[in-house]
């Protein structure tokens, strides 16, 4: 775990190990009590899982006491999305998603894309989503990641970087 | 204006980053003595190049806001689509989800028939072992007419789940099966007692079909052991009907030697005729006879509205 400031730890992943997507039941079970360990000394912890639908990303989401869903206004996102939603919905009994859509050009456009996601999810799931917030398509978070720095610090005054602070507010008042 | 070059430019970025536009252009003040004219000329084209630059301007800005208007559509467009394509999955889904319950519950229901059917054989199957420890013809009788009843029944359930309609039967077909078998029990040669069978296209659910089943099984069972003296020649009619919708006619009919009109004083009816009436109450049908001629039964009962055919 790397201290990256002074109250926020980060446990990293790692990218192309196909075992870390694969975790067998006794590995599941030593990551789950990792976690829960390391949590009686944090606020938060925040798991930054995979796209798509794979084992692993179900097992954090049903360990997980919050489920947020990070999504574009794209419909193969939302497509993603919607099947995950479904997945844990139908197959681990979770009835409480709540989406953050990234990328947004305004407010009425995630306005729109939550509606219509929301409209099929209440349709075939019976379920309505909770609507986190909006992370505006901004060129500072384009700058950060070519410099390798959060934008929240490079340009705090960014449209993004104020949504974020937003969007921590909100998810502050789910716990 | 001061005679000089005059650079304008306009840049304009359109919300997002994705679309980005400069348009710079030039106004250039020229001296009215350079170009020969008086300061009335000058004046004119200044006013003409501030025109064209408004104008230009405003394409611009006109451009930009369609541009603007068009990603909004495709936006809007886009998530149509997401609604539009998980819509499509999700009927799909459940169409296939339908079907695959569909066929798993027509399976039982086959399986279940199958076996209903299967039971009844092997009632009937006792029933004719037990006929060697009895000596006593009317006994024997007796059993016979039972495993006449339970076959009668059986072959209900054979053809329910030997059909794709696994709710209703081909009520013709099923009694073409049943006095057929019924004349091979009875040892019937068909050359001296020939057998007319005449139905409409009737389909019946079960509760309907075993009752009725019963009945033409009683009225045939009679005629055949009855009707007829051994060397006798004759016909036997069995006619299903539909006389209006919801109302069947059943017709057993023979040119025998008839039946008594009326049961003498200490007889007791037989079975037979009692299972006849009382399904035929259970149905809330009618029984008439008519011995004019032989022995003719006419049964109307009430059967459940007919489905349409399928075109």
């Amino acid at each position: 775990m790397i201290y990256a400031r002074p109250n926020l730890a980060v446990l990293p992943g790692s990218s192309g190990v196909p075992e870390l997507v694969t975790l067998g039941a006794g590995q599941q079970e030593r990551l789950g009590s990792l976690i829960k360990m390391i949590s009686t000394d944090f606020d938060y912890v925040i798991i930054d899982t995979a796209a798509g639908i794979g084992a692993s990303v179900l097992w954090y989401n049903q360990f997980a006491d919050h489920n947020i869903f990070l999504l574009s206004p794209d419909p193969t996102s939302m497509t993603d999305a919607y099947a995950l939603i479904k997945l844990l919905c139908r197959d681990y009994g979770i009835d409480h998603f709540n989406l953050v859509l990234n990328f947004v050009r305004g407010v009425r456009e995630g306005k729109h894309t939550v509606e219509t996601i929301n409209r099929v999810t209440q349709r075939f799931l019976k379920l309505k989503l909770a609507h986190l917030g909006n992370i505006p398509e901004d060129t500072a978070v384009r700058r950060a990641v070519l410099d390798q720095v959060p934008f929240v610090e490079q340009t705090p005054g960014s449209k993004a970087a104020r949504a974020i602070h937003e969007l921590a507010q909100r998810v502050h008042t789910l716990i | 204006m001061p005679a000089a070059r005059h650079p304008f430019r306009i840049r304009r970025a359109i919300r997002g980053g994705c679309c980005y536009g400069i348009l710079s252009f030039v106004l250039t003040a020229i001296p009215a003595h350079a170009t020969g004219q008086g300061s009335l000329g000058g004046d004119r084209l200044f006013w003409v190049l501030v025109w064209v630059g408004v104008l230009i301007v405003a394409a611009f800005f006109g451009y930009v806001q369609q541009n603007r208007m068009v990603q909004r559509k495709t936006a809007e467009l886009r998530r149509e689509l997401f609604e539009r394509q998980m819509t499509e999955k999700e009927l799909v889904a459940a169409d296939q989800k339908l079907r695959q319950s569909l066929a798993e519950k027509e399976a039982l229901l086959k399986e279940i028939h199958h076996r209903v059917k299967n039971n009844l054989q092997i009632v009937s199957s006792l029933l004719y072992l037990q006929e060697d420890y009895l000596s006593d013809p009317k006994g024997i009788e007796i059993l016979r007419e039972s495993q006449h009843r339970v076959k009668s029944m059986a072959l209900i359930h054979e053809q329910l789940y030997g059909t794709t309609d696994l709710a209703r039967i081909d009520f013709g077909r099923y009694i073409e099966g049943l006095t057929a078998n019924l004349f091979d029990a009875y040892g019937i040669d068909s050359s001296r007692i020939r057998l007319n069978v005449r139905a409409d296209d009737i389909r019946l659910g079960v509760d309907t079909a075993v009752p009725c089943g019963l009945i033409v099984n009683e009225l045939v069972c009679n005629t055949l052991k009855h009707a007829f003296t051994p060397a006798a020649m004759g016909t036997l009619d069995v006619i299903v009907r539909m006389l209006s919708p919801g109302r069947m006619e059943l017709v057993v009919a023979d040119n025998g030697i008839g039946m008594a009109e009326s049961p003498a004083e200490n007889e007791k009816p037989s079975l037979g005729l009692r299972l006849i009436h009382t399904l035929t109450a259970q149905l809330d049908g009618t029984v008439s006879v008519d011995t004019t001629n032989g022995t003719r039964f006419s049964i109307v009962v009430s059967t459940p509205e007919q489905p349409k055919k399928e075109s």
